[in-house]
Order: C-alpha cells, then sequence, then structure tokens
C-alpha cells in the first residue's frame, strides 16, 4: 500500500492545536521550575543545614524517580487521599516539581560559578541577597547555563507527550486519536514528527529571546 | 546550544516525511503455507478478546479463534503481541499476517487494512455507577449534561456517539481501559460509552457498583485484520471463518468466555 497524507490533511488544524498546548505546557512548567530551582539552589548554596536537607531530599526523589510514575501518582494516587487533580493541573504540577529538581541541579552549578570578586563588589555596593541574587547571580547563571538550560526546556517540550496517558489533548494525544481512528500510523506519526521539530524550534526561539531580553546572553539558535 | 545548519533540519525533515521506509509487501497464502507458520498479533490487554493466562502466555478468545484457524489451514499458529497504537504498523511492516484484537470495521480504517468476513458482534451501552455520579445518569439521553463527567478511551466508537448525541458532556480521553474503569471508580467521571464486549470481563476488576443501561446504542462488526491487497489470505480465512460460524465453534467459543450469546448475534451467511 502508499502513503495517503491526503486522508489526514484533516487532521493537522487539530494537531496544530495539540502543538500549541504542548508548547504552553512546557513553558509553563519551566518558568515556575526555574523560580524553584532558584530559590533551592539558593538555599543549597547559602541555606543552614536543614533547609539544605529538605532541599536535598525533594532534588533526590524527584531526579531518582521517573516523570511519568511522578505524574502517576499526582494523578491516580491522589484521588485515594480526596485530593483529585485535574489532568491538565496534574501535568503542570508534576513537571514543574520535576524541572524544579533537574533545575536546582543545573542553576546551583552556576551559583558555585560565580567569582567571589563579583559577590563581594555587590557587597560592597550594599546589594540585599534577593539583589545580589537576580542582578548578580541570576543573569551569571543564565549566561553561563543557557546551553543546559535550553537542553532541558527542549527536552520537556517533548517530554508533553507523556501527558497524553493521563487525557491531555497535547499534540502525541491527538495523533494517537486519530491514529485510532483512520489506522494511517506512518502518515499521522511522520506529520507528527515534523511538528515536534518546529516545536524545538521555536521552544528554544523563545529561550533565545527571553535571554536576550531579560540577561543579555549572546547566544544563537541556529 | 550548538551552532547547527538550516540545511541539516530541513534534511531531518525531508528524511522524516519522504524518507519513511516503505510499507513491506505481505506474505500471499502460497508464502504462508510454504513456511508453514501462521503469525497471528494478539492484544493480550483487552480480557477476555485477549489475556495473559497463569502460564503468562497469550490466550482468551481470539487466541482460540487463531489456533483454530491454523489447525484448519493445517500450519503452525505463531501469537505475536501487538498494543492498540502499534498493531497496524505490524501488519503493514509484515511481522505479522492477520490481526485481531476487537477491530471494529469503519470505512476508515477498510481504507487501510482489509476486513474478513464478521468474527464477532460488538454492540455499545453506556456504563455508570449506581451511586456517586454528578448527576443521576438512567438513560443515554441523560449524559447530554455539562456536569455529566464521560471518561473515554482514545480512538474508540463511543466517542463519535458523544459528539453526536450527547455534545455537552465533558470528555476526557485515557490511554486504556484500566485507567477508565480508575477514573470511573475514583469518582473522577461519571460515565463511559464503549462496547459492552470490551468493558463486561475486565470492571469486574474494580469494586465499584457499575450499572449497565439496557439500551444498546449501535451494534459494530468485528473482522480479521489482512494486510490491504492480501486478497488471496483474506478469501480463504472468510470460507474458515464461515465455517467456523456454521460449526458452532466461534459461539461456543464465545460463551466460554462471557458465559453468554453475543448480544447481537451474526446471522448466518454463506453469500460474500
Amino acid at each position: 500500500m502508499t502513503l495517503q497524507y491526503g486522508q489526514i490533511i484533516q487532521y493537522l488544524p487539530d494537531f496544530l492545536i495539540g502543538a500549541l498546548m504542548a508548547l504552553w505546557i512546557a513553558g509553563l512548567a519551566f518558568a515556575a521550575g526555574l523560580v524553584i530551582g532558584l530559590f533551592c539552589a539558593a538555599a543549597l548554596t547559602y541555606g543552614a543545614w536543614p533547609l539544605r536537607a529538605v532541599v536535598t531530599a525533594y532534588v533526590r526523589f524527584f531526579t531518582y524517580t521517573p516523570q511519568l510514575v511522578q505524574v502517576f501518582f499526582l494523578f491516580f494516587a491522589l484521588p485515594e487521599a480526596g485530593i483529585t487533580l485535574s489532568p491538565v493541573a496534574a501535568v503542570l504540577i508534576g513537571m514543574t516539581l520535576n524541572a524544579g529538581a533537574y533545575l536546582t541541579e543545573i542553576e546551583r552549578a552556576g551559583f558555585v560559578s560565580v567569582p567571589q570578586a563579583e559577590l563581594d563588589a555587590a557587597e560592597t555596593l550594599g546589594f540585599s541577597r534577593l539583589q545580589v541574587i537576580w542582578y548578580v547571580i541570576a543573569p551569571h547563571v543564565v549566561r553561563a547555563l543557557y546551553p543546559a538550560l535550553s537542553s532541558h526546556y527542549i527536552i520537556m517540550t517533548l517530554g508533553t507527550s507523556m501527558a497524553a496517558i493521563f487525557g491531555v489533548e497535547e499534540l502525541t494525544g491527538r495523533a494517537l486519536n486519530a491514529n485510532a481512528i483512520s489506522f494511517r500510523s506512518v502518515e499521522i506519526f511522520s506529520v507528527v514528527a515534523v511538528l515536534y521539530i518546529l516545536l524545538t524550534i521555536i521552544a528554544s526561539t523563545l529561550l533565545w529571546c527571553l535571554g536576550r531580553w531579560l540577561f543579555r546572553v549572546k547566544a544563537r539558535v541556529f | 546550544m550548538p551552532a547547527f545548519d538550516r540545511r541539516h533540519l530541513l534534511g531531518l525533515a525531508a528524511a522524516a516525511t519522504a524518507g519513511m521506509p516503505a510499507p513491506t509487501e505481505a506474505r500471499p497464502l502460497a508464502e504462508v503455507l510454504s513456511s508453514r507458520r501462521l503469525r497471528a498479533g494478539i492484544n493480550p490487554t483487552l480480557p477476555p478478546m485477549g489475556l495473559f493466562n497463569e502460564r503468562n502466555q497469550i490466550d482468551g478468545f481470539d487466541a482460540d479463534i487463531a489456533r483454530e484457524i491454523a489447525r484448519r489451514m493445517n500450519i503452525e499458529l505463531e501469537i505475536v503481541q501487538v498494543g492498540s497504537p502499534d498493531r497496524i504498523p505490524f501488519l503493514q511492516a509484515d511481522r505479522i499476517d492477520i490481526v485481531l484484537g476487537s477491530i471494529t470495521r469503519t470505512v476508515e480504517r477498510a481504507m487501510v487494512i482489509d476486513y474478513t468476513v464478521p468474527l464477532h458482534t460488538q454492540s455499545m451501552v453506556v456504563l455508570t455507577k449506581s451511586s456517586g455520579t454528578a448527576v443521576p445518569i438512567n438513560a443515554p439521553a441523560d449524559l447530554n449534561n455539562r456536569a455529566a463527567r464521560v471518561v473515554q478511551v482514545r480512538g474508540t466508537v463511543g466517542i463519535p456517539w458523544l459528539q453526536a448525541n450527547a455534545p455537552q458532556a465533558q470528555v476526557t480521553l485515557l490511554d486504556n481501559y484500566p485507567d477508565c474503569f480508575r477514573a470511573l471508580a475514583q469518582g473522577r467521571a461519571d460515565a463511559m460509552v464503549d462496547v459492552a464486549e470490551s468493558i463486561l470481563i475486565p470492571m469486574r476488576n474494580f469494586q465499584v457498583p457499575w450499572k449497565i443501561l439496557d439500551q444498546v446504542l449501535a451494534s459494530f462488526w468485528v473482522g480479521i485484520g489482512v494486510q490491504k491487497g492480501n486478497a488471496s489470505l483474506r478469501d480463504v480465512l472468510n470460507v474458515i471463518l464461515f465455517e467456523m460460524h456454521r460449526s458452532g465453534f466461534v459461539n461456543t467459543t464465545w460463551e466460554k468466555y462471557f458465559g453468554a450469546p453475543m448480544t447481537t448475534p451474526i446471522p448466518f451467511n454463506p453469500m460474500f
């Protein structure tokens, strides 16, 4: 049999909506994860030991278990305790907590790499701790860690395909629906693969703009 | 991010679309016979159609049917485990000769695979709970309510029915039957529209006051799938299925697994 792309054109608008959903789910979870990571990395670098222990336990737990299992727990185990999260909420919370743990590790590396001279200068100028983090450490972290953060964001964008299991109608979910109806697997999943490539480009462009506007990072997308 | 060339990207996109491996030709009847082996794709996550028995081997209604087909063809049966999303790629890549597993006959699918004459029927019903639903569901029409939460397995025949008959219902699509039953058990959903044959047995694993509404919303016909154009194999399967219906083998096997005859009987028809 031959491939009939004409038979699946009808699903394209639906797929594009799914691609946008993947983008915003990953974007939201990544942004929230960045903030969690920033605070946790600060806690690990400057915090007292009980705080460090709590943060370490959080990071270990979320980096040592698969994200799928974490979201599965949020979606299917929490209702047993009386907390019923909607599919999107479960996926967003799960991805945010997971991203927070990984980004803590990444951002901590950035904290450690800030030259002491810059910190001394900030202290001399009378910066508060928060000002030091925002004006001195954060730009340094983002600039030094741009490649690591960027690739984590892309991994997260692609990782949103996991959300299909929990009833979130993102790109993979919509592809599975179309596949079950039409049986045109090769046509559907090759189109979806191209859409994911486009998504990755859009995701890295967005991150590039963000880095450029907020911290004047000079990086290339292509 | 490493610098990388736009041309690589275009190449990648081109490879993903145009460069897909061409689907492999199916084995016609002569090849199946000379290899003395019929490869049947069976989905073991659809009890009782396909299931894992206590020795962890694939068994169930579909396995019994496939064994009988191979016996009548006087060749060996090789059962290949397939899942819902990959069963058709398995067929198109010529890893299996026939595919079973509640493959409802639809026009879209008939343009991709060839079906034999019907092996069995399916009857679509509403599954709900006798208590603990957001709105009382006593008739199919009760689902057409903004407060009614319906859960469905992706791509199942209940979804178009809901779109046409209960457009107001909130529908969540999940990946498989256990996830749907769990969502109903946990109070995340109130009802599910699906064929009785797919839900009757596995729903027993969940402690829920299940209620199935009496109305049969529609009947569907399930054939055995072969690769598009493999007429030499399909024609023989049609005759074998006719004989298996005539001898009562299909109905006996059905009752062995369901404890009752098919809800919608298959009319006896020698013309196909």
